[in-house]
């Protein structure tokens, strides 16, 4: 009689045991669903679809360790997948916030900076998503050149600046870009046409020098007609005398 | 007419200075001293018409013909308030007319015809004389009427001085009204404002076909500052020089024969060329590691005045075309010696002068090179005023500068007489008007 018992008992515990291993993997299957669920709600697909493949990655190893028997592994697979899977819905989250916050600035941004070609085309009309987006981390990335006045001369810190420009179109080969000479509102247009063809060119030589193709390299002149700036300051001139980039067409 | 001038020069001399209109503060630009100005009397128009349109018709071509003759420079227009003579279309009573001082008469007359349309008459008298000297009649809209009074404005001012006037003109400008900067043509008062370009983006440094009524401007459409000719009778368009880096500056020869052109071929390095009408047919004219800008043909296209900054700062030069391009042996001389920042050269039609705009104090005033006055000719300013006076333009019968100001804030288009005066504002809208550019007189 106590020996049944004990069978019994010892039975259910190995019962216990093994449905317990199947039932700790199962819920832990279920927390990572879960949190992939919140990730992909978050937008982890798109923000931080590392971390999101890593965590479906791990959630499908896990539920075929649990098919296999594995419940150890599947548990801890899925335990890997729920942890990855907050993660992404956490980075994804940040870096949304930072998009959206970033998009603001550019947005306000885009209200200042003079553009010429009209609304549509910087918004990438007719653009790929990859084309759209590689504008914008350009003009993130690539910072004007400020330039004295009636002067066309690189400053140590104009150089400095194209410096890492020269860096971030080496990491972006395929790109080809547009210089823009600018010049302040002062003095005639039709010099001010030619002093900010001059500062574009002299950017051109430089980069060139910095090891940038050519024809990579195209130049244009908007002179006094573009301020990024249109007060009548000297702080305001000084912003719009300035060699600016674009991605080339 | 000579001896009643001299009898009277007294009396006028007084009305003069009572009629001086009230100037800006700063403004009296004289280029040179006026002969003299010739009294005019200018009655209001005889309106044979009840309708209050009509009389106020009558009433605005009187104001246009006293604008005119006033901003002439060389006509006295008497004070309407001295006229003894009532309205009447009776026979002209010359001796109320010689009593008040009065050596010309001009007078107008509106009606309406049977077909219910406007009608003037123009009518000059010499009053020495005391006959008719001009007489003209036309019929048409309101704004064909003001022309009318233009043409015949110049048609007095011929017949008092032996030089035709520039009424009958039109100033071709940039205005950034649209956000961008577009072409627009106004007539030379400033009446009549029309767009020329509408292609949204930048359009810059009109500049009219001798004689004609095609522009030639800068345009960015095709993402290069190219230069295009509009015909604005036509209303054609097309592209005259579209090579790499800039095409501005484009100055026609004064007998329309080649266009002096800016271009960059040499390293984003400006230089003067010359190119003929159809594009074709390229001579590089300067030739220094400096930028080299702005070119102003003489009138009888033997030199052109241009800006460089090759003595370190933007300063005017000219150069001898009649011995080729610059070279060794034909270096440009240079004409301004004062302020760090001289631009914009426009060589008067007469030959005399190169009105330009000089850096004086952080602001632009007109100043003008009076050639053959001593090697270089003398400098001096015509403006001091504390705002900017920039981008002077000649008249066809260079009694008048146009120019762009900012004394109102934004920049307008003005006009004014070389024998001083106040400035005419031509434009009064809200956004910037700048680069005038006169067009030849469409008569004669």
């Amino acid at each position: 009689m106590r020996a049944k018992v004990s069978w019994w008992l010892m039975g259910l515990a190995v019962a216990g045991l093994l449905l317990g291993c199947g039932g700790k993997a199962k819920k832990a299957i279920t927390e990572a669903e879960t949190a992939v669920e919140e990730a992909k709600q978050a937008e982890a697909p798109q923000y931080a679809p590392d971390e999101f493949k890593s965590a479906e990655d791990n959630l499908v190893l896990a539920r075929d360790q649990l098919e296999k028997r594995k419940f150890k592994d599947s548990r801890a697979s899925a335990i890997t997948a729920r942890d990855q899977a907050y993660l992404a819905r956490d980075r994804a989250l940040e870096r949304k916030k930072t998009a959206e916050a970033a998009k603001q600035e550019t947005k306000a941004l885009e209200y200042n900076v003079p553009s010429l070609y009209g609304e549509e085309e910087l918004a990438g009309a007719g653009k790929t998503a990859t084309e759209v987006s590689m504008e914008e981390q350009a003009k993130a990335a690539l910072q004007d050149v400020i330039f004295d006045f009636d002067s066309a001369t690189l400053s140590d810190e104009g150089r400095s600046i194209l410096a890492g420009n020269a860096q971030w179109l080496k990491n972006n080969a395929g790109l080809k870009m547009l210089i823009e000479g600018h010049c302040d509102e002062r003095g005639a247009e039709e010099y001010n046409l030619a002093l900010g063809q001059r500062r574009a060119e002299a950017v051109k030589k430089y980069l060139m020098s910095l090891g940038i193709e050519e024809s990579r390299l195209k130049t244009i002149s908007y002179g006094e007609s573009l301020p990024l700036d249109p007060g009548h300051t000297e702080e305001a001139w000084a912003k719009n005398r300035r060699v600016h980039f674009a991605v080339s067409q | 007419m000579r001896k009643i001038l001299l009898g009277l020069i007294l009396l006028l001399a007084a009305a003069a200075l009572a009629q001086e209109p009230p100037g800006f503060e700063g403004d009296f630009l004289v280029i040179t001293k006026t002969p003299q100005r010739f009294p005019v009397a200018v009655p209001n128009f005889l309106v044979n018409s009840t309708s209050a349109d009509d009389q106020a018709v009558g009433q605005r071509l009187t104001e246009l013909l006293r604008q005119n003759f006033q901003s002439s420079g060389v006509l006295q227009i008497l004070d309407p308030k001295s006229y003894l003579t009532p309205l009447s279309s009776g026979p002209e009573d010359f001796s109320a007319w010689t009593l008040i001082g009065a050596e010309a008469l001009v007078r107008g007359y509106l009606t309406r015809t049977p077909e219910g349309r406007v009608q003037i008459e123009l009518k000059l008298y010499d009053l020495a004389k005391q006959e008719m000297v001009l007489g003209k009649r036309f019929t048409g809209s309101e704004a064909a009427l003001r022309q009318m009074v233009h043409r015949f404005s110049d048609d007095v001012l011929e017949w008092l001085t032996g030089r035709r006037g520039s009424f009958e003109t039109q100033i071709a400008l940039v205005s950034d009204q649209s956000g961008r900067k577009e072409i627009q043509v106004i007539d030379s008062d400033g009446g009549n404002p029309r767009p020329v370009t509408n292609n949204h983006t930048l359009n810059l440094a009109p500049e009219w076909w001798p004689n004609s009524s095609r522009l030639l401007y800068t345009s960015y459409k095709a993402k290069n500052p190219d230069l295009y000719v509009l015909d604005t009778f036509e209303g054609k368009e097309w592209r005259i020089s579209n090579r790499p880096g800039l095409n501005v500056g484009a100055a026609f020869q004064p007998d329309g024969k080649r266009i002096a052109l800016v271009l960059t071929p040499r390293e984003g390095n400006s230089d003067i060329f010359l190119i003929n009408p159809d594009g074709s047919g390229l001579t590089q004219v300067t030739s220094s590691w400096a930028i080299d800008v702005a070119p102003a043909w003489s009138p009888d296209g033997k030199f052109l005045a241009f800006v460089s900054d090759r003595g370190g700062t933007p300063q005017i030069y000219m150069l001898d075309l009649s011995r080729g391009a610059e070279s060794e042996n034909n270096r440009p001389v240079r004409l301004t010696w004062e302020g760090d920042y001289n631009s914009s050269p426009a060589w008067s039609p007469d030959g005399q002068r190169i009105a330009f705009a000089g850096r004086r104090g952080g602001r632009f005033d007109l100043m003008v090179i009076e050639l053959g006055k001593g090697p270089g000719g003398s400098v001096r300013a015509l403006t001091e005023t504390p705002f900017n006076e920039e981008d002077p333009a000649w008249s066809p019968d260079s009694r008048s500068l146009a120019f762009a100001s900012d004394r109102y804030g934004n920049y307008d288009i003005f006009s004014i007489s070389v024998y001083g005066g106040t400035a005419r504002r031509l434009t009064e809208w809200p956004s910037n008007e700048t680069a005038p550019a006169w067009s030849s007189s469409l008569k004669r």
